[in-house]
Parts: structure tokens; C-alpha cells; sequence
């Protein structure tokens, strides 16, 4: 990797760069986010094109992974720990529920996937129904996605069964609220 | 491996089995025709809908939506396809094969069955193909329109705009799809001008309309044998394209043209 | 009776689609021109002053520092700091 690729861009690192998107993924307003790092939409609409640009230009994805790193990343932020997301108390707990049990992460995968699948914005659909911002679940993703190197590889085929277990349960909900699936009276 | 099997005896059970096969295959064609109907009714009442959504500039986040639920029927379908070759086709052949001894005369019954089933499957994983390409592509259908709509606005965006402080003129570049701090020629006064959502989308349109319209370029190195000469044409092309459209990434454009031609001459991918 | 059931599927496909809000919604906003005015004293900043710093009484617009960008450049920096 060309070594100034991790030099900050307008004295934005990667790090703040990836605390700034992820806020901005929350739903958080963007103005406050700009003030609290002392630049204005100019230079956000600058670092939002140059940061991306590296990830694409570097051939190791050292700028990518890193970046996924610090977006998961819930060490507080020196100059945007007060600038915060508005979550909902269920949402809340739903979050911490996601991150600590695997099991609820990937029901909750499943039906994102099977939202999209039946004409919603899984994202939105997540929001609305637990509370969960699309940041904090991809966030919650990388996480857990990490843990996949280390775990036994039975345990990750569980995981992933889990998911489309559930994946189909709520694939059934969806197309009962569409009136069925175009070929559900289609027999062998 | 062959002797140790244990046949059903004689031509009773080879009838049985043929009558099976028979049956199977009959069954297996017409639930293919049945579900290859179902994926013309629904394309077919899709695609215009979809295409008509493509081109209302309200309706972006209603047609992306419809587009991943008109895909999300077609897997539908796919997936019950595949499912049922697995729980009838294949498990029959599998029986089959546990049965009547490749050595067997009979054995060709069941392979002419696994072909005709298997020949008769891939012709419907084509028909898929075809008809899920068609819906995909609405995707790529209005670019060259949309293209055009965002070059008006900034076209008109020049020569329009004064400067905040004194009122005199203040021209935009060409190509500003983001904010930009833009002096005053008359007063010096720094303004910020910014470009507003239509024009923040041409990166985005610019990426797809360039691929598009290299495409056959793209097809040609595909057909071609996939050789470097090839690839070097098409990819010369599509950042020539890009730098057309944004001449203010043409460093970053010629950096990843330079990456993907030298990741192709060592290990012979392509980029997607 | 088949071909009812891809219709109504699409009827109730395109109903559901259209009732849901987009994640961040935020709607289509035109393009405009605006001018920052330091706080302290009211000036404007000049092309030469830069970006950063006020040049009359020094207020901070912008606390970074700005190197060579799309649009920006680093002369865009205060010449004071």
C-alpha cells in the first residue's frame, strides 16, 4: 500500500472519518457533526469523495479494513462522544441484545434480507420495527464477523443455518402480507 | 463397486422402475413449464411497471424497492425449482443408482432419465437467467437520460449564481457534483456553492452510464479470449469515458486504471 | 386464475413499497450559494485570507488544516497560522 494513504485528509483521519460516516449513518444531523470537528460541508464533501477514493486505489484493503475496524469501533471519540444518535429505549435494548447474542443477530440478518426480498428497505424496516439504526447494525456485523476467524467452524455453520431458518420465517410472514408467492399453487 | 449391489429381480422390477422414471419426467417437465408460466406472468407484468417507475425522478427509492421484490419472486421460484430436483430428480436417481449395477444393461434407463431431467433443469436456470437479466437491466435503461437531466442542472447552474456579498456573478465549474468555497471575481469574498442532490448523484450515474456504454468493449474481451490487449481496450475506454464525464477525478480514474491493468497482466482477473 | 395471483402479487408489492419511508430520508434540495460572515465581527473572507481564520479578528471558521484536495488547495489554509 502507498504509505500516505493513512495520512489524514484535511486533518480528518481515517479514524474520525469512519466516527463521522457512522454518525451520519445513525441519522444523525450533519451540521453538529461538521462543527464538532471544526469543518464545514465543503470539506466533509471533499474527505467523502478522497476517503472512498483511497479504499478503491489501495490494492492491500488495509484502508478498508481499517476503516471497518474504527466504524465498529466504540472507543469514544475525543471531539464527537457528545454528538449522539437519538435511539429509542427498545431500540436500545434490542442493540445490546444484537451485539451479545448471535443468535438474535442473525434472526435479525435474516429478516432484513427477507424484508428486501418482499419490496421493503430492510434498513428502514429494521428502524421501525427494533429500533436499529443501520449504523449500529453493520457495526454490530463487523463485529461478529470478527469472531467468525476465531470460532469452531460447526459453531459458524450453525450461525449461518440460524440465519436462514429465520430468513424463511419471516420470508413466510412477508408473502402472507402480499397475498402469497407468485408460485405457491404451483405442485409437483 | 458394481456386484456387490442389490437388484430387484428381473423385468417385473425393471418395468416398475421404468414406469417410475417415466412418470417422473412427465411430472418434472410439466412442473418446469408451470413455474417457467409463473416467471413470464410476473416479468411480464413487472418489467413495464418497473420501467415506467425507472423514469419518474420521484419514484427512485419506490422502483428500487419493487425491483429487489420482483427479484426476490424470481429466487422465489428459482429456489422451489431447485429444491424439488433435489427431493424428486435427484433422490430418485440416487435410488436408482443404489439399485441396477452400472455394468446392468438397464442402467442406460436411468442415465437417458438423469440427462433428460438435467438438460430439461438447465433450460430453465436459462430461461431464469433471461428473465432476470431483463429485470435487471431496467436498472441501466433511463442512465443516458438521467445523464443528460443532471448536465442541464449544472449547465444551468453556471452563470446564475452571484456572489452573496456584492451581487456580481460567480461561475461554477463545470462538473461540481460537491460543495465548493468559490471566490468572487468582483469583491474576492469567499461563497460556498453547493451543487444541490440532483448533482451529487453524477459520480454515481457517471460510474453506470460508463460501463454501459463500454459495454461492448467489455463483451468483446469476455468473447475474446479475455487477453490483456483486450482488456487494456476496454478499460482505456471506460476511464475515458469517466474522465469525460468528471474531469476533476482524473488523477484517481487513471491510478485504478493503471491497478486493474497491472492486477490483469499478473493474475489475469478482471475488475468488476 | 394464475395470472391474478403475479398481478395481485405486484398490486400488493407496489403498495407495500410506496407506503415505506426511505432510511435518512431527506428529500431533494436545490443547488444555492451562501457566504459565511465571521460571528465576531461580521467580515466576510477574502480569497486571499483564506479559509480558516478570520483576517480581521482572527475567529477560527475552521479548525483543520486543508491540503491539496478535489477543489481545495492548501494556499486555501490562513496565511497566519
Amino acid at each position: 500500500m502507498a504509505k500516505d494513504y493513512l495520512e489524514p485528509i484535511h486533518g480528518i483521519s481515517l479514524r474520525d472519518y469512519a466516527a463521522m460516516a457512522k454518525r451520519i449513518a445513525q441519522g444523525v444531523d450533519e451540521e453538529p457533526i461538521f462543527r464538532a470537528m471544526g469543518i464545514d460541508r465543503a470539506i466533509w464533501d471533499e474527505i467523502n469523495t478522497l476517503w472512498p477514493q483511497r479504499m478503491a486505489e489501495d490494492e492491500t484493503f488495509e484502508v478498508t479494513i481499517l476503516y471497518s475496524q474504527y466504524f465498529a469501533d466504540e472507543t469514544p471519540h475525543p471531539k464527537l462522544d457528545a454528538v449522539k444518535a437519538d435511539i429509542s429505549a427498545e431500540g436500545a435494548a434490542n442493540l445490546e441484545r444484537v451485539k451479545a447474542d448471535r443468535y438474535f443477530y442473525e434472526e435479525l440478518s435474516g429478516a432484513r434480507e427477507a424484508a428486501f426480498e418482499y419490496g421493503l428497505d430492510g434498513s428502514q424496516w429494521l428502524l421501525e420495527t427494533f429500533g436499529i439504526n443501520l449504523a449500529d447494525f453493520q457495526a454490530a456485523a463487523m463485529k461478529h464477523g470478527e469472531e467468525n476467524f476465531r470460532i469452531d467452524p460447526e459453531q459458524l455453520r450453525e450461525y449461518l443455518d440460524y440465519q436462514c431458518e429465520m430468513k424463511a420465517k419471516y420470508a413466510e410472514k412477508f408473502a402472507a402480507e402480499r397475498g402469497g408467492n407468485v408460485a405457491d399453487d404451483v405442485e409437483f | 463397486m458394481f456386484d456387490v449391489k442389490r437388484s430387484r429381480s428381473g423385468k417385473a422390477a425393471e418395468a416398475a422402475w421404468r414406469q417410475e422414471l417415466e412418470d417422473l419426467e412427465t411430472r418434472w417437465f410439466a412442473f418446469l413449464e408451470k413455474m417457467e408460466a409463473k416467471m413470464e406472468e410476473l416479468c411480464s407484468a413487472a418489467l413495464p411497471e418497473l420501467r415506467a417507475l425507472r423514469r419518474d425522478p420521484d419514484s427512485e427509492q419506490v422502483y428500487l424497492r419493487m425491483l429487489a421484490g420482483v427479484e426476490g419472486q424470481l429466487g422465489h421460484i428459482r429456489d422451489k425449482v431447485y429444491e424439488t430436483r433435489d427431493a424428486k430428480v435427484i433422490d430418485t436417481w440416487y435410488r436408482f443408482r443404489e439399485e441396477i449395477a452400472f455394468a446392468d444393461a438397464f442402467y442406460g434407463t436411468g442415465n437417458a432419465f438423469r440427462d433428460n431431467c438435467e438438460d430439461r433443469y438447465h433450460a430453465f436456470e436459462e430461461t431464469y437467467l433471461d428473465w432476470h437479466n431483463l429485470v435487471r437491466a431496467t436498472l441501466r435503461e433511463n442512465l443516458e437520460e438521467e445523464y443528460r437531466q443532471i448536465l442541464e442542472t449544472l449547465d444551468a447552474n453556471r452563470g446564475v449564481f452571484r456572489c452573496r456579498q456584492c451581487g456580481a456573478p460567480i461561475s461554477v465549474p463545470a462538473d461540481c457534483f460537491i460543495s465548493v468555497h468559490l471566490a468572487c471575481p468582483a469583491c474576492a469574498t469567499q461563497n460556498t456553492f453547493d451543487p444541490g442532490s440532483k448533482a451529487r448523484k453524477l459520480p454515481f450515474i457517471a460510474r453506470d452510464l460508463a460501463e454501459k456504454r463500454v459495454s461492448p468493449l467489455y463483451g468483446a474481451y469476455q468473447q475474446g479470449g479475455r487477453t490483456d490487449a483486450l482488456y487494456r481496450t476496454y478499460l482505456r475506454a471506460l476511464y475515458d469515458e469517466l474522465n469525460r464525464m468528471l474531469p476533476a477525478l482524473r488523477e484517481h480514474h487513471e491510478t485504478l486504471y493503471h491497478k486493474y491493468i497491472a492486477a490483469h497482466t499478473q493474475g489475469g482477473q478482471h475488475h468488476g | 386464475m394464475t395470472e391474478n395471483k403475479a398481478l395481485s402479487f405486484l398490486n400488493n408489492l407496489k403498495k407495500a413499497a410506496s407506503a415505506q419511508k426511505a432510511y435518512l430520508a431527506q428529500g431533494e434540495t436545490p443547488p444555492g450559494m451562501d457566504v459565511a460572515l465571521c460571528p465576531n465581527c461580521g467580515a466576510g473572507r477574502a480569497k486571499q485570507d483564506g479559509l480558516t481564520h478570520c483576517a480581521y479578528c482572527g475567529h477560527r471558521f475552521l479548525d483543520t488544516k486543508i491540503d491539496d484536495g478535489v477543489y481545495l488547495k492548501k494556499e486555501d489554509n490562513s496565511p497566519h497560522v
